[in-house]
């Protein structure tokens, strides 16, 4: 029997099959979990949109007072986009809180902004603003999967991004910061409509004092 | 017996195949870095993928539309509901003139 030696085993070339199996094995998941990923982030930000949607109509809708409309929108928020509280994918698409938002306001759930628009706001009588009530949801996007994401994703860090006619830019961290507007107005509610019937009331002469059948009478 | 020496150890022809792969892959990876420290340098990567894209994909996602901008950008253009409609058109979606 010859000796086993180890310029023999080098020489062996039955390994070969097997690490190439790994090499183009890894960057065939790496391509498709690409894939998977861009797939799922496009998914959600469709699912964001109409969350925004819905969460906006339920603003929308007249309730008791505004502090109703208001508190509906964050009860659809809360039942679309998070999870007990928490956001449904930290991992992929976490939620973009505080004065990280692009618009600023009261934020039933984090990363949302209910109510109106900053730039509205003493404006709410003029027609031309009267529609930037709504809903509106900030989040961010990992769209990077490649083996030298990490690398692209910090190449200019802290770079701003201009829109395309100039204005304020988007800091870079190496996400793509997603926002879901839906700003559909307000209704008025019980209370604005009982008060705008009065008053109309009152500055008619009718001087009706039973307000209860304003809102049976649907004068809103 | 033979004597064995150091000279003749270094004479034989065993692991040049190892010594030219390992020179190969040192050369291979000097340039690979290089590139790779040139691009970093020259932000390549921002300028011809993050920046592009991100613009593209964010305005694109927020209104519809690439170029469209809102009261968030600080210069709203092209927004269906910001934008006042020319003198003489009255429609406007969801927006009359005031």
């Amino acid at each position: 029997m010859p000796p086993l030696t180890i310029a023999k085993k080098k020489s062996d070339e039955s390994g070969q099959v097997i690490i190439e199996f790994v090499i183009v094995f890894s960057m065939l998941i790496t391509t498709i979990f690409l894939f998977v990923q861009m797939a799922w982030g496009i998914a959600w930000g469709h699912y964001v949109h109409y969350a925004t949607f819905m969460a906006s109509r339920a603003y929308l809708s007249a309730g008791a007072t505004q502090a109703d409309q208001f508190a509906s929108a964050g009860t659809v928020l809360r039942q679309t986009v998070k999870v007990h509280g928490k956001d449904y994918f930290p991992f992929l698409a976490p939620s973009r809180g505080g004065g990280e938002r692009d618009a600023t306001g009261t934020e039933p759930v984090k990363g949302a902004m209910v109510g109106t628009h900053p730039e509205a706001i003493g404006k709410e009588h003029s027609r031309l603003y009267s529609w930037a009530e709504g809903v509106q949801y900030n989040f961010n996007l990992k769209l990077f999967l490649l083996p030298m994401s990490k690398m692209i994703a910090s190449d200019g860090a802290g770079k701003n991004i201009m829109p395309p006619g100039g204005g304020k830019g988007i800091p870079w961290k190496g996400v793509i910061p997603f926002t879901s507007d839906s700003f559909l107005g307000r209704e008025p509610n019980v209370d604005e409509c009982l008060q705008e019937m009065t008053r109309l009331s009152t500055s008619t002469g009718i001087n009706r004092g039973d307000n209860d059948n304003f809102v049976e009478d649907n004068g809103c | 017996m033979k004597k064995v020496t150091l000279f003749r150890g270094i004479r034989g022809q065993r692991g040049q195949s190892i010594l030219e792969y390992m020179l190969v892959l040192c050369v291979i990876m000097s340039a690979v870095l290089l590139v790779i420290s040139l691009m970093k340098k020259s932000h390549f990567f921002y300028k011809n993928i993050s920046e592009p894209l991100v613009r593209h994909i964010t305005y694109n996602y927020k209104y519809g539309d690439p170029k469209a901008q809102g009261w968030d950008e600080g210069s709203p253009k092209l927004h269906i509901q910001i934008s006042r409609p020319n003198e003489g058109q009255t429609f406007r979606l969801f927006q009359p003139r005031e």
